[in-house]
């Protein structure tokens, strides 16, 4: 105790040395950074933390310090405090105060504005000011790091595309498997745009395997029209977002005007982004040399060697100009693009009447050919608030994104990948040399746009004093459409052409009655309680149209002439989608002290089958704010509170044809008429009901040295259950399958976050910095069918590959994997069977090939049957982070501005498939692959202590697979810390501007993607999928440099 | 300090308050293996023969509902009448067991028997991880009751760390010995249908009287128990229809050096004789001395003469085998009809 004291005293130490004076009166201005005064500032006298006296409106005070007083300090709220160290001689003080950024006094939740220490849910504010100077197609990305337990990884390059994200952990432990590219069902949580739910269907989380352009509606929201975003992440607060709650809640507020002169802001961003590090290739003659090399001293004979060779004219064919090339593939495909961005707002009115009208335009070249991201914005609003007790919001925003994904989908680039990875001894890429994959990369016409509209208007009106009504109506409607033409001679001589469009309308509306009072008679009771009905409604249909052969590639649109193989109608994901919604809310707050915090949901959606339509839904939560007890006050803690909350949230989840079935007109005929077919494949399970999650959650904050520095620590227990399952039928059934929810899982965490604005001696300097932490794990809780485990095997041609174990009350994703244990550097090394006689072996086959031997892996033949196969997997890793958080720093010097931000992930394992693909192009030294200089340890006859097997043992290749994926040698740690950007920024001297009649301006110099420190060899370990996979297909992220600039006129 | 003190009661009240609640495990199920309802062996009949070793692997229907590996052990083998047989698993006997693997490139008797060594085991086993079934061929020691017997039934236990299933009934119906393969004798009954096996294969070996095609060709394994001389040996021999030896020579084409995977061949009288090992072939594996699949041992004997045009006629016999116990065995050719003609026209 005595050490911890003394350590805050040698703390404050800093503040200043003291001497004894008399009473004295000192007089001065406080002000805000602006130079605005600001009032109700206290001043106290320290020591003695006796109060002096605060200042006026226009910020001017006047305090009479009692003898033996060493400093002042001046508090006031929505300020960071300060304390000025004072001499005998001191008559007046003019200071400034910071803004306290960290901690923001109002947030609206739960459509109705709280104080932000009345709230007992989990709420992370970050303010706009923090993530403008980047630029991001989407904001989501700047998040990264900042918000405690919001885990984002920016796993995909593709420019418009946002990576993943998830709030406290993971929220589905569904795979989908579509065509070999497994992946994570999306869980990302629900957006609320200036007050109303914004459609984020998971159909543009990916734009992976679905037809569209893959843009999401919150890439339409530029970064610079942020005021705030609010991180909802408990039960708690997330209560009355009900119907689609249950993965956290980001509440985005958009700027709008507040000045009686109108203002009119430019921004603007010029951005190069470029190419990361590409893996070196070997080119030209090393190439073939060292193909032929690998050939003679690798084969059964030297026989046999020579006549490879010579039956393959790609390595003896030495004056053939098609063979003989060094083609930097990479060239074609990378290159470095210059970007920009603009953003103009003009925004003006008082409160009465205010008004804003921000168009921005953002143009982001893909660093590979023929990919990009254009995004043209309007975004409106206006207020009117004629009396107190009346006023309208009004918002339309209006976007058009245009995207190209190449030939490639909005997630993965498996053209461009498979074209690096061809061999430097091809000609480059040119309609003669057959190098298809190639042109289509640069000549597939890929122009997919997405257009967006957003109304609402909201109306208040106070009916009396205390008692509220308010209501809120959203259009929305959401188009896209993508059209892609392959010409002919990329598409075996007929032209191809895709056309698909799809459109969603969405209505919503709230109706809401709000009263707030103190009860009897006292300001110490007060009680904020609201009821409101919601209702939502979208529509959504998607056509395709698919035809071959127009007749030249000049001919894009009209008839083909191969009817045949045209294609096209409406997808079978057309539908109709309700909610309906009724919530109340009450809370009691005792002397801003005690709060209590209950609601009640009841929701109703369309895919919540006949037998519960309603889901309820009920939330509770606690708050002490214990530092405002008499018996802590005047301590150095300046704040402290705890919280405690539970609640239940659903998610939907299926679709209405797993509840109600399906009819569909089948492709037979009776009486010439088509006939209308019941769909066997699915029973209608009328028991569906969404996802619920319950949560509880409990959380300490602690702000010490007058709010300079606040530390949180939450921790959360989060049950997700009646995920969907596909339960096979018994096939003596008239129907395939069944989907029911049965499925669970349980996320525990821990979130730690700190704020630090030291006081700096120099007043020249400010410093604040921000660090957070959170740790979670996940455990299934249940399986389909009551089974203790399921083993996922993906779809795919390397499907044998890839195996996801789930089993109960283990984390959700573990890796299936041959256990590495290095190589055998003899061929006595390799174990023999004592009762057979024969050696460890690669399957079931017997024979010389299939015996192991000097150079190849070591594998764990882990039943003991010296034959490995699958039942030899051992089940390791985890595929999903367990450590995520962020640290940034912001310093101020004068007029300069340096933030540095980081972001890091920590424990968790990557199946490094980028690397074992490098090793797996030398399994066919006469196959076109492209190669890279093996940087490994490997083996040899000269090197057998080697940590990786022979990988030029080319005959053999293909039964042993020495490096196959499914390898141990291959699970690695995914942890990484990243530098993910840094800002210099200078803003001008206000008196200068004043001359050019500008009121403000900012200069800036941005990097972004800086440098990430991992021990991880791929490429970059966050550039994989959610279930740990590096496919060296992935959109490589480009590193930016931006310089920008900002002005106020 | 007082109120820094409460300040810190309190903190360390909540913390532990949180902790409590944080910590409640029980909704979180234990992370155990999983090992499926009705998990058994698919393979619900064993048939090994009596002195032969016999691996049979891959016989548990796991799916992927089980976490594998699973343990394995003999609970217990009972008679018919559902007796307990005594002392079955725990009377170890020798076997031969592989240290080093065989490759069929073995220069001489010492170096395969450098690669073998002996050790105490029980004649039956169960691989504890894998399942698979080790019937040494000591089990001939068991005194076990061979088929038509109605068998054995054995009880496995199958476990992981998520439980254990005890697999009932699994019969073990062991055939009799057959010392040596192809052979007449019934694995029922022991009962020979005939004393003589015929070749696998015989090309354009004619008759020294007719000249026409001889097929008749018979031939016994005779094992000599009177030979108590260490080491075993093979001989391989050829006698006409009246019994009389034909010189092993005659079959002039043999290569005698890689007839069999044995060594030090000698030619005594009419026969050849070779140092071997058995079991023979050793190993299945595929070797030059085995057929295609390594699981019989394939001799060739072939001559070749000049016939009456003055061209090189060759002729052959070929004939795969399996001898499973150790001794001095002869292998003994019968022309039944004629005698090969060896000589040129």
């Amino acid at each position: 105790m005595k050490y911890i004291y003394n350590l805050i005293v040698i703390l404050f130490l800093c503040i200043g040395q003291a001497y004894s004076q008399n009473d004295a009166t000192i007089t001065g201005t406080v002000v805000d950074m602006d130079g605005n005064g600001i009032s109700s500032v206290t001043i106290k006298a320290i020591p003695g933390n006796k109060s002096l006296g605060s200042t006026d409106a226009k910020g001017n005070f006047s305090v009479k310090v009692p003898a033996g007083t060493k400093s002042l300090s001046f508090n006031s709220m929505g300020f960071l405090s300060r304390s000025v160290q004072i001499t005998a001689n001191t008559k007046t003080l003019n200071i400034d105060l910071e803004p306290n950024s960290t901690e923001i006094q109002e947030v609206t939740i739960a459509y109705a504005a709280r104080k932000a220490e009345t709230l007992t849910g989990s709420a992370v504010v970050i303010s706009g000011k923090d993530i403008k100077d980047v630029p991001a197609a989407n904001f989501t990305d700047l998040l990264q790091g900042r918000v405690v337990g919001l885990n984002v990884q920016q796993n995909n390059g593709t420019p418009g595309m946002r990576g993943s994200m998830s709030i406290r952990g993971l929220n589905s432990s569904t795979i989908s498997n579509s065509g070999g590219d497994p992946f994570l069902t999306a869980t990302s949580p629900l957006f609320v745009i200036d007050g109303v739910p914004i459609e984020d269907n998971q159909s543009f989380q990916y734009g992976f395997q679905s037809p569209g352009p893959g843009i999401s509606p919150i890439s339409m929201i530029p970064s610079e029209d942020i005021e705030t975003i609010v991180v909802l992440k408990d039960a708690q607060a997330t209560a009355l977002y009900g119907s689609r709650g249950a993965y956290g809640v980001i509440l985005v507020t958009t700027k709008r005007g507040n000045s009686n002169i109108p203002q009119i802001n430019y921004s603007h961003n010029s951005f190069l982004s470029t190419v990361p590090k590409l893996k070196p290739i070997l080119g030209g003659a090393d190439e073939n040399r060292f193909r032929v090399n690998q050939i003679l001293q690798n084969d059964t004979s030297y026989f046999k060697a020579l006549q490879l060779i010579n039956d393959n004219p790609f390595l003896a064919d030495s004056l053939s100009a098609f063979f003989n090339n060094s083609t930097d593939w990479h060239s074609y495909f990378y290159a470095n693009r210059y970007n920009m961005e603009h953003h103009v707002s003009i925004q003006g009115g008082t409160d009465k009447f205010n008004y804003k009208v921000a168009p921005s335009y953002f143009k982001n070249n893909g660093i590979i050919r023929n990919t990009g991201f254009t995004r043209y914005n309007v975004s409106t609003n206006m207020r009117y608030r004629p009396s107190d007790g009346f006023e309208v919001n009004a918002y339309v925003n209006t976007g058009l994104a245009k995207n190209s994904t190449g030939s490639g989908n909005a997630f993965q680039q498996a053209g461009i990948a498979s074209s690096v990875n061809t061999t430097s001894l091809l000609p480059p890429p040119s309609i003669y040399t057959g190098s298809f994959d190639a042109m289509a990369a640069s000549s597939v016409v890929n122009d997919n746009k997405t257009g967006n509209f957003t109304g609402n208007v909201e109306l208040r009106y106070q009916i009396f004093q205390g008692l509220r009504v308010s209501s809120t109506f959203k259009y929305q409607f959401d188009l896209a459409s993508s059209n892609k033409f392959i010409p002919e001679i990329l598409n075996s001589g007929q032209t191809g052409l895709t056309m698909y469009d799809d459109n969603r309308r969405t209505v919503y509306n709230r109706n809401m009655i709000q009263y707030d009072a103190k009860l009897f008679g006292s300001e110490k009771h007060s009680i904020n309680a609201s009821v409101f009905n919601e209702v939502n409604t979208s529509v959504f249909k998607a056509q395709g149209m698919l035809m071959t052969g127009t007749g030249s590639d000049q001919i894009q649109v009209g008839l083909s002439s191969n009817t045949r193989n045209s294609r096209g109608g409406y997808f079978d994901n057309l539908g109709e989608w309700k909610s309906l919604g009724y919530a109340a809310q009450a809370t009691y707050i005792f002397d801003n002290k005690y709060i209590v915090d209950g609601a009640y949901r009841l929701d109703g959606t369309s895919t919540s089958g006949a037998k519960s339509p309603f889901t309820h839904n009920p939330t509770a939560g606690l708050r002490w704010n214990f530092f405002k007890e008499s018996w802590l006050e005047n301590s150095f803690f300046s704040d402290g509170s705890m919280r405690i909350s539970w609640g239940k949230n659903i998610y939907p989840t299926g679709s209405v044809y797993d509840v109600y079935g399906r009819y569909y007109v089948a492709g037979k005929k009776y009486n010439n008429e088509p006939v209308v077919e019941l769909d066997m494949a699915k029973i209608p399970n009328i028991d569906m009901t969404p996802i619920i999650n319950t949560q509880w959650s409990g959380g300490i904050s602690l702000s010490m040295f007058q709010n300079r520095l606040s530390v949180n620590y939450e921790t959360y227990y989060k049950e997700g259950k009646n995920e969907l399952a596909e339960i096979p039928l018994a096939n003596m059934n008239a129907f395939d399958k069944i989907m029911e929810n049965e499925r669970a899982i349980v996320n525990r965490g821990h979130e730690f976050s700190m704020n630090f604005n030291p006081q700096m001696k120099n007043n020249d300097w400010r410093l604040s910095m921000y660090a957070n932490l959170a740790i979670n794990r996940d455990y299934q809780a249940r399986l389909a069918n009551n089974e203790r485990q399921e083993l996922f095997e993906s779809e795919g041609d390397d499907g044998k590959y890839m195996m996801i174990l789930q089993r109960l009350g283990r984390n959700a994703f573990s890796n299936v994997l041959f256990h590495y244990k290095g190589v055998y550097q003899s061929d006595e090394d390799v174990p023999v069977n004592p009762a057979t006689g024969m050696k460890y072996r690669v399957s079931n086959n017997v024979g010389d090939q299939y015996f192991f031997r000097a150079g190849d892996p070591i594998f764990t033949d882990l039943n003991g049957d010296y034959i490995l196969d699958n039942r030899d997997l051992v089940i390791v890793g985890n595929a999903r982070p367990m450590m995520t958080g962020g640290f940034g720093f912001n310093i101020v010097y004068k007029a300069f501005q340096f933030s540095p931000n980081f972001s890091y992930t920590l424990k968790r394992d990557i199946i490094n498939r980028a690397t074992a693909d490098l090793y797996r192009n030398y399994y066919s030294p006469t196959g076109w692959h492209a190669l890279s200089p093996i940087q490994g340890n490997y083996y040899t006859r000269q090197n057998p202590n080697a940590e990786y097997p022979n990988p030029l043992d080319f005959r053999r290749a293909n039964t042993i697979d020495p490096y196959r994926y499914n390898s141990t040698l291959f699970q690695e740690e995914g942890s990484y810390l990243k530098f993910n950007n840094a800002t210099l920024a200078y803003s001008f001297n206000n008196d200068l501007l004043k001359r050019y009649s500008l009121s403000n301006m900012r200069l800036r110099v941005t990097l972004s993607n800086i440098f990430t420190w991992s021990t991880y060899t791929g490429p970059d370990p966050e550039l994989v999928t959610d279930l740990g996979y590096d496919n060296s297909g992935g959109y490589p992220r480009a590193r930016d440099i931006t310089f920008g600039f900002e002005v106020q006129f | 300090m007082k109120r820094l003190k409460s300040i810190y009661t309190v903190i360390s009240i909540h913390l532990v308050g949180i902790l409590l609640i944080m910590s409640c495990d029980t909704f979180i199920p234990d992370d155990i293996d999983a090992l499926e309802d009705g998990l058994s062996f698919s393979t619900r009949e064993f048939t090994p023969y009596m002195g032969r070793t016999t691996v049979y692997d891959n016989s548990l229907s796991a799916t992927n509902k089980t976490s594998l590996p699973l343990s394995f052990k003999i609970l217990d083998i009972k008679d018919v009448d559902g007796e307990s047989v005594p002392n079955i698993l725990d009377r170890k006997f020798p076997v031969s067991i592989w240290i080093d693997s065989y490759t069929g490139l073995e220069k001489s008797i010492e170096e395969i028997a450098k690669k073998r060594k002996t050790e105490y085991r029980p004649a039956i086993e169960i691989q504890e991880k894998s399942g698979n079934f080790i019937f040494w061929n000591t089990t001939s020691f068991l005194d076990l009751q061979t088929s038509p017997y109605d068998g054995y039934s054995m009880d496995i236990s199958i476990s992981n760390s998520g439980g254990s299933i005890i697999d009932r009934g699994i019969k073990l119906k062991p055939f009799k010995a057959r010392p040596y393969e192809p052979s007449r004798y019934d694995q029922n009954t022991g009962l020979a249908a005939g004393t003589y096996v015929y070749p696998k294969s015989v090309y354009n070996i004619q008759g020294e009287k007719s000249g026409f095609i001889e097929t008749d060709i018979r031939i016994n394994f005779v094992k000599d128990y009177d030979n108590k001389t260490p080491g075993n040996t093979l001989t391989i021999s050829a006698v006409d229809s009246l019994y009389r030896p034909i010189d092993i020579k005659k079959f002039n084409s043999t290569k005698w050096n890689s007839l069999v995977h044995g060594f030090n061949h000698r030619f005594v009288g009419p026969k050849v004789v070779y140092d071997v090992m058995f079991p023979m072939p050793l190993v299945p594996l595929k070797t030059p001395y085995t057929n295609s699949d390594g699981t019989l041992a394939s001799i060739t004997l072939s001559y070749n003469r000049l016939n009456g045009f003055g061209r090189q006629e060759d002729a052959f016999l070929d004939f795969d085998f399996a001898i499973y116990e150790e001794g001095h065995w002869e292998i003994v050719f019968r022309f039944a009809g004629e005698s090969p003609k060896f000589d040129n026209d």
